[in-house]
């Protein structure tokens, strides 16, 4: 090629002329078909990458068209070929009969990713990032889509006939993996339009990270899927969430736990005057374990309420009582122990995936046990709950959680499972 | 409205009664329902502080997703990136959470604290080095 290019320097310009007219025989064919062919796929390549943004913005404006009660607006879409992803700007959702309320859905940046070498092997390993999105969900107004709705109450009768078969359904979608869904500093905004006030409740600063999400269990890598979250209620308590699932069960298995510390029951001023005229100080500590397999379910709540007082909202009379008497209930229930004067218990549930069975019992001896027995501990330390061996009356339950020797009150079992 | 302040009413006076009763069975040692609580100090010594807040532990049931030294090795891998001071507890303990909220941070990853898949592997590890291969739920059953 060195000598191909020096060739006209070497025999001058008329040398050059003669040689591009009459190349030597074989070479000339050889050499305008690869130039042909170069110019060819230079231009595909041009085409194809000028085209591939527009075509992508069409066919995804198609895609969110055919959702039904919702109009979405993004900016144009970006598309990369190494890594292959594709970027969409600005993404916008507002219901079509909300007009005048927020939209519900704004996400500056939505990427989704594939990746090349998975593809190439013929598997679909997908991961999707959502950063700094707002969810707006507005009770009495939000809706879900007729589609979406469709499924939900085919889901709810299939669970009521004890048919509802996760796994197999699972089978249905093309095989695919979802290596990881990733939510950066989103936030959720509820408010409840079906009162007059609007109470609003925020759920910001959301970190979510969803690993391993797979259609088969063959493409799972040996690890099951993993949930992980952490975030900031109402703005002053942070909720964490750590849990584990197995999807292709007929009965999904699942453990987890959640923990929401330190929320400030003030921060929920709005709704606690607008549901029942009080206004509420202190400060709430849930800590939730779950554990689900074959259908069964094993869960507790652990609620911690602390240094809690309640005031009237409003002039009425009726607040006024209702706040006597809650005050006066929480100097009784609370466990006097210094610094944190706090009304707690556990709350077990039990039963199975399809009928949890919230035990009310253990809970209201629980709160008991906790003012004047026993203080509960903070944390998870003494959960999940033990399950009593044979079920017990409300009246030896009592006795128990009354009496300093024996052990928290105790689940109560239901049978259950497949 | 007649019926609601008499019911009131008599919420006041039950509640009355019931702090009283705990009132005086919190003075009566010998009493079962006065026995003691967690925190509380015996007579004559002074009141301990509330009762020591609970460092973002596991439930019994989540400690089972790790394998057994699975917590240790990423607090090593932790220590071995330099991130922040930690020590190797093989707890899910706050400063391993608050380790891994500077790492997730410095790599830009969602800081949500807790051991994520692409958290793992910028650490140097898989996700199969510190979690078991099945959900606890499947591997212990449930009772």
């Amino acid at each position: 090629m060195i000598a191909e290019a020096e060739r006209p320097v070497e025999y001058g310009i008329a040398a050059a002329h003669e040689a591009a007219l009459h190349p030597p025989p074989g070479l000339r064919w050889y050499r305008q078909r690869w130039l042909w062919v170069l110019l060819a796929v230079t231009l595909v390549v041009v085409g194809v990458r000028i085209a591939l943004n527009p075509v992508a913005t069409a066919l995804l404006h198609r895609a969110l068209a055919d959702v039904d009660g919702y109009e979405a607006t993004f900016d144009p879409v970006q598309v990369s070929i190494i890594p292959l992803s594709m970027t969409v700007p600005n993404l916008v959702v507002v219901q079509d009969d909300a007009k005048g309320i927020e939209p519900i859905v704004r996400v500056p940046h939505l990427e989704a990713r594939l990746r090349w070498r998975k593809l190439l092997r013929g598997q679909v390993v997908a991961s999707a990032s959502l950063e700094r999105a707002k969810f707006v969900i507005t009770f009495g107004v939000s809706k879900v889509t007729p589609q979406l709705e469709e499924a939900a109450r085919k889901g709810v009768e299939e669970i009521k006939k004890n048919e509802f078969n996760f796994g197999a359904i699972l089978e249905k979608v093309i095989p695919l993996r979802v290596d990881r869904i990733e939510l950066k500093d989103c936030e959720f905004l509820l408010t409840d339009a079906t009162d007059g006030a609007l109470p609003q409740f925020w759920v910001s600063e959301v970190q979510l990270v969803v690993d391993n999400l797979v259609t088969r269990k063959s493409l799972d890598e040996d690890v099951p899927l993993m949930l992980t979250m952490r975030a900031l209620v109402a703005k002053t308590g942070v909720l964490k969430v750590l849990a584990t699932a197995n999807l292709h069960a007929e009965k999904p298995a699942f453990t987890g736990q959640a923990q929401l510390d330190g929320l400030r029951l003030e921060s929920l001023y709005s709704w606690t005057k607008a549901k029942a005229g009080l206004a509420v100080k202190g400060d709430l500590n849930v800590f939730v374990n779950f554990n689900s397999a074959e259908g069964k379910l094993n869960g507790d709540v652990k609620v911690i309420a602390r240094n809690i007082e309640v005031d009237a909202a409003t002039g009425k009379l009726t607040d006024e009582l209702k706040a006597t008497i809650a005050t006066l209930a929480v100097k009784v229930l609370s466990d006097r122990v210094e610094g944190r004067e706090a009304i707690a218990t556990v709350l077990p549930l039990r039963g199975t995936i399809e009928r949890v069975d919230a035990q009310i019992w253990p809970t209201i001896l629980g709160v008991i046990r906790n003012a004047f027995v026993q203080a509960l501990d903070f944390g998870f330390a003494d959960l999940p709950r033990a399950t009593s061996p044979t079920k017990e009356g409300a009246l030896p339950q009592l006795g128990k959680a009354l009496d300093k020797d024996e052990s928290a009150p105790k689940a109560q079992p239901t049978g259950g499972g497949k | 409205m007649k019926r609601v302040v008499l019911l009131s009413l008599a919420c006041l006076v039950g509640c009355a009664h019931a702090t009283k009763t705990a009132a005086v069975a919190k003075k009566d040692p010998e009493a079962k329902s006065a026995a003691p609580k967690n925190g509380e100090p015996k007579e004559g010594e002074p009141k301990k502080p509330a009762a020591v807040r609970d460092e973002m532990s596991t439930s019994a049931t989540t400690k089972a997703m790790f394998k057994p030294d699975g917590l240790k090795v990423m607090q090593k891998a932790l220590q071995d990136k330099k991130v922040e001071a930690i020590e190797v507890t093989g707890k899910f303990d706050t400063q391993t959470q608050e380790a891994l909220r500077v790492f997730q941070k410095a790599q830009t990853l969602p800081d949500t604290g807790l051991p994520d898949f692409e958290t793992l592997r910028r650490l140097g590890l898989e996700p199969d080095d510190v979690y078991q291969p099945s959900t606890p739920a499947e591997r212990l059953g449930v009772q």
